[in-house]
């Protein structure tokens, strides 16, 4: 298990540095040059010549790249922002708990209310419930997260006067972009339990479970829901990524000072040194529930861990 | 003789293929309205009661009226015909971006698949890469690169969905590489290309014409968020995301303005989500999830 472990983290940092390379180049190769939106565009050309030089722009790709890395791995550092002048790991750092926050509830609600549902929906199939929980299911997975955070503005702020309309901080201010940014994962998550426990609810064990007399509710969660868990713990670890993209626009809609409003803004001040270390970290944070993923798997199936 | 009961077979299966959608009242109701939307795209200059781009000064934001059904946008555009337009938009950037992501992903899956070995870890490897960032901020990460527009919009698009592509198709032509008919092919000296083009990905279609429609669903959702975001297509083109972004700006004074643009989205991306699961169901039993 160990030796899987490792190898695994090893795998990541491979992904990670092609992803930094990709990234890298991607930002390289992009019109505008660092020095005037550093300086302005009224900065002499001397100033901007020197700034270059300071900052290493002037060195060919390669050198660059591996400078860039050399100090990720060396000192911790992800460079300057243009625009703040600051280090960008500083300002990673203060928008990242913000994001992981927001990722965090949504899927705790995505997990707990589309577990639930996939349940009952699957007990009481073809049912009035089981149909109304599907027909969620289709429209959750088919709503824009910017559209649906918009109509929950408008309803729940706007004309209700329930909850505010944006802002970070309270956890008033928290419900609804989670709940905008859970929807699609809850629609998911319900689907996918649902079919998985239909198709574990007929196995022969589980009319051995009844009819040895055990309750209702004991053959379906111990002998029923565990045995679906499989194919859901999948589908949660995908929706995570889901989640990590959309949180960048529930962030956008509900001023969320997060990871994604700092990359998009960072994109529209051509602020790469932040864009490139944003997209890093998304990544790394993405390919760590990957295998955390992965691990629950040989956890909630011995036979996987035994293999 | 052999080409008649070729046709006869293949349309043999398109036939039971139609026949069970048929019988999908879900993928029906999907099917018509993708028409529908094809139709309202082919004749937006007949059905828009106003040019997308017809200012009105005097009358902004207004409510919905009998002169303009859906009210007019903050330059007094009329909203309705803006979302009529902008179905063209959304619906050539889900196919193209689409078309992209299959083309690239599906010559590198079935190569990948068919060769196996070093060049399989090596292709594989590179979609891993693709695969750790979350496909709308690959999108947003090209874009930034490339540039605004309405093409580099689909690049970006197509290129974050490549690997779907990919590993769709390697792991079909996996599992029918080995098959007799492929030996068979072999044995009597075809060509790799032509076995690949020919034998091959024809039988790897079902699991690939399930992804490209559900696929075309998370592209125009994608292009919609990008232009939502500013960074795709940007106004006075009558993107539905473009739109949306517009009217954020006066949410809490006129709520109206955001209503219809993200309902169209939501209708059209609904229907090719239906259609997606009934032809799943209809081409393989197996996929049924």
């Amino acid at each position: 298990m160990l030796k899987y472990i490792g190898k695994r983290l090893l795998f990541l940092i491979l992904v990670l540095l092609g992803v930094s390379f990709i990234v890298f180049t991607l930002l390289y190769i992009s019109p505008g040059d660092p020095a005037k939106i550093m300086l302005g565009e009224a900065a002499t050309e001397e100033a901007c010549e020197a700034l270059r030089e300071q900052l290493g722009l002037n060195d060919p790709f390669f050198v660059r790249y591996f400078n860039y890395i050399k100090d990720i791995v060396v000192h911790q550092d992800l460079g300057i922002s243009y625009s703040t002048r600051g280090p960008v790991l500083d300002q990673l750092l203060a928008a990242f708990p913000n994001t992981v926050k927001l990722a965090a509830s949504a899927i705790v609600i995505a997990v707990v209310v589309g577990v639930s549902l996939g349940i009952i929906s699957a007990v009481k199939q073809n049912s009035v419930i089981d149909n109304l929980v599907m027909v969620f299911a289709l429209l959750g997975t088919s709503i824009p997260i910017f559209w649906l955070g918009i109509m929950m503005i408008v309803l729940f702020s706007v004309k209700l006067g329930l909850l505010p309309p944006s802002g970070y901080g309270t956890w008033q201010q928290m419900i609804m972009p989670a709940i905008a940014l859970g929807l699609q994962s809850t629609a998911m998550i319900a689907r996918m339990t649902r079919s998985s426990m239909l198709e574990v609810i007929r196995q022969d064990y589980v009319k051995t479970a009844r009819a040895k007399g055990q309750r209702e509710f004991v053959v379906i969660m111990r002998h029923v829901f565990r045995n679906a868990l499989i194919p859901i713990i999948t589908v949660v670890g995908l929706q995570f990524g889901q989640l990590l993209g959309g949180a960048m626009l529930t962030e956008m809609v509900f001023s969320i000072p997060g990871l994604g409003r700092l990359i998009i803004d960072a994109i529209t001040e051509r602020d790469y040194p932040v864009v490139q270390g944003g997209v890093l970290l998304v990544a790394a944070c993405f390919s760590l529930v990957n295998l955390v993923v992965d691990l629950l798997y040989a956890v909630a199936d011995p036979k996987i861990a035994r293999s | 003789m052999e080409q008649a009961t070729k046709t006869k077979r293949k349309s043999g299966q398109f036939s039971s293929v139609m026949r069970s959608l048929r019988k999908n009242r879900m993928a029906m109701v999907g099917l018509v309205i993708l028409i529908l939307l094809i139709l309202v795209a082919i004749f937006a200059d007949f059905i828009a009661p106003y040019p997308y781009d017809q200012q009105d000064l005097m009358n902004m934001r207004a409510l919905p009226s009998a002169e303009h059904i859906f009210g007019t946008d903050e330059y007094g555009r009329d909203i309705f015909s803006r979302v009529i337009y902008g179905s063209r938009l959304s619906l050539v950037v889900g196919f193209i971006s689409v078309g992209i992501a299959l083309v690239v992903g599906g010559i590198l899956g079935a190569v990948a698949g068919f060769y196996g070995g070093v060049l399989d870890d090596i292709i594989m490897r590179c979609m891993d890469i693709l695969l750790a960032i979350p496909q709308v901020l690959l999108a947003i990460a090209i874009i930034a690169s490339l540039g605004n527009g309405l093409i580099n919009l689909m690049i970006a698009v197509g290129i974050s969905s490549i690997p779907s592509y990919a590993r769709i198709v390697r792991a079909s032509v996996m599992t029918i590489r080995s098959e007799e008919y492929i030996e068979a092919a072999r044995a009597s000296g075809t060509g790799d290309a032509k076995i690949i083009a020919k034998h091959i990905l024809p039988n790897c279609l079902a699991p690939v014409i399930v992804q490209v429609t559900l696929g075309i669903a998370n592209a125009i959702l994608s292009c919609a968020a990008l232009s939502f975001i500013g960074l795709g297509i940007t106004p006075p083109s009558p993107e539905w995301g473009a739109m949306l972004s517009g009217a954020r700006n006066y949410i809490l004074t006129y709520p109206h303005l955001a209503v219809y643009p993200g309902l169209a989205i939501v209708i059209t991306v609904l229907a090719l989500n239906l259609l997606g699961d009934g032809l799943r169901d209809a081409l393989d039993p197996k996929l049924k999830r």
